[in-house]
């Protein structure tokens, strides 16, 4: 049904209508409720681990181990965007299986000690993913694949999902400072990295106002 | 203006002005740096459209369906399957066939013919009462019932001959096996088993009933407890 393509873009995911209502029926135990919620934000979350992790299985291991842990703490669920509590919840389950991927260093992935490990280069672009995605896009992304892989998780939790400092540094276990600064950083090195498309980059941006 | 030129922030600190870090954008010295300096406030301009361009990135569709929900844990009797039933029957079948079997090795003792005709007489149809009912409760004594009846009838006459009690005795063993059938909805194994039992009872010895009951109580037991074995549901 679907083929095996890594990277195929669907429009961010806005809030149900009635989402108040589904998340009020899925923390009192509906079941139905609660599938229809993750149903809804399933592309927002597997393309969180797939910027996370780089790699089609473990973004879709990622997600349903969050949609696991999601059900888990449903009960405990207290107000704010459901989104938001579901990506947090997928940056920490992207993060747990990138950190055992780190310990257990395979010839593609070296080794985390400096604390700048890179994940393998996954810049090559995937020709799938190209069709019906912007140049813009598809730039960024690659560009974010070889940010190193405590700036790219910095900089997608943050630039990409708009979760704050501390929602960063609670979903990847470091302190606030180190947080600002792999962001920082990680901006800046995008930057650089993003240099050969800049007029690209800076036209559609403009031509999106 | 041509003094701030020289003592540029460093960029990291432009990095978090460009995304409206709180400290870096209530920085005095810093908005005013950045209010003259052609190299800062491009950089800064750059990276705010970056972060734009970012906040902007798509979704992405899951390169293969996902497990949305964790499965129900399936209840125990679903797992038990059709023959649940069955297999529910089965310890209440034991327990009768055991019943049956210490019944036959009392008989069989002979301490049953020590007593009197009288006194031994309803001595085991009692004790068979009682294991019969006890089935009956779980709706599994049809067998055991109708085996011991069956076997027992003929036992009764020889060894209450002479006493007066004999006929009430033998008038009610075969009053209540009619009644026992007609609640009967025996598993087919054993039905079979009865059969065979009876059928043993008719061809082999009047004389030694208390063997057939114990080897139709041993039967039972067996033919049971391997039903139950074979219905238990595997862990996991």
């Amino acid at each position: 049904m679907h083929p095996p393509d890594p990277a195929r873009p669907a429009a961010r995911t806005a809030p149900l209508p009635d989402e108040d209502e589904l998340v009020a029926r899925a923390v009192s135990g509906d079941r139905g409720a609660f599938t229809q919620l993750v149903e809804h934000y399933q592309s927002a979350c597997y393309g969180l681990a797939w910027r996370l992790l780089g790699d089609p299985d473990q973004a879709a291991d990622a997600a349903q181990d969050a949609f696991v842990h999601a059900y888990d703490a449903i009960a405990k669920y207290r107000g704010g965007l459901f989104r938001s509590w579901l990506l947090r919840i997928t940056a920490n389950a992207s993060y747990d299986i990138l950190r055992r991927a780190q310990r257990r260093p395979t010839t593609t992935l070296p080794d985390a000690e400096e604390g700048e490990a890179e994940l393998p280069d996954l810049s090559a672009p995937d020709p799938a993913a190209e069709a019906g995605r912007s140049e813009l896009y598809r730039h960024l992304d690659a560009a974010l694949r070889r940010l190193p892989a405590d700036q790219r998780t910095a900089v997608v939790l943050c630039d990409v999902y708009g979760m704050d400092y501390g929602e960063v540094a609670g979903a990847t276990e470091s302190a606030l400072g180190t947080v600002k600064s792999r962001i920082h950083r990680g901006r800046l090195r995008l930057r650089e990295l993003m240099a050969e498309h800049r007029e690209l980059f800076l036209n559609e941006v403009r031509l999106d106002r | 203006m041509t003094m701030p030129n020289a003592f540029h922030p460093d960029d990291e600190r432009l990095a978090a002005y460009a995304g409206g870090d709180a400290d870096a954008v209530s920085d005095r010295a810093l908005i005013d740096h950045l209010a003259t300096c052609d190299r800062c406030a491009p950089l800064v301009e750059e990276l705010g459209l970056l972060r734009s361009a970012l906040a902007t990135l798509p979704d992405l569709l899951p390169s293969r369906p996902l497990r949305l929900i964790p499965p129900v844990p399936a209840a125990a009797p679903d797992r038990a399957g059709p023959l649940g039933w069955l297999r529910r029957l089965a310890a209440p079948a034991m327990a009768a066939g055991a019943g049956l079997v210490l019944v036959g090795a009392v008989g069989m003792s002979g301490v049953v013919e020590s007593f009197s005709g009288m006194a031994s007489a309803p001595d085991p149809a009692a004790l068979e009462g009682q294991a019969s009912s006890e089935g009956a409760a779980e709706s599994v004594s049809p067998p055991a019932g109708e085996e011991f009846l069956r076997s027992h009838s003929p036992a009764l006459g020889p060894t209450t001959g002479a006493a007066s009690g004999s006929p009430r005795s033998q008038d009610n063993a075969s009053s209540a096996a009619p009644s026992v059938k007609a609640t009967a909805s025996e598993p087919e194994a054993s039905r079979d088993e009865g059969g065979t039992t009876a059928q043993v009872t008719r061809e082999g010895n009047g004389e030694e009933p208390w063997l057939t009951v114990l080897i139709a109580g041993a039967a039972l037991f067996a033919v049971s407890s391997a039903l139950r074995l074979s219905l238990t549901p595997r862990a996991g």
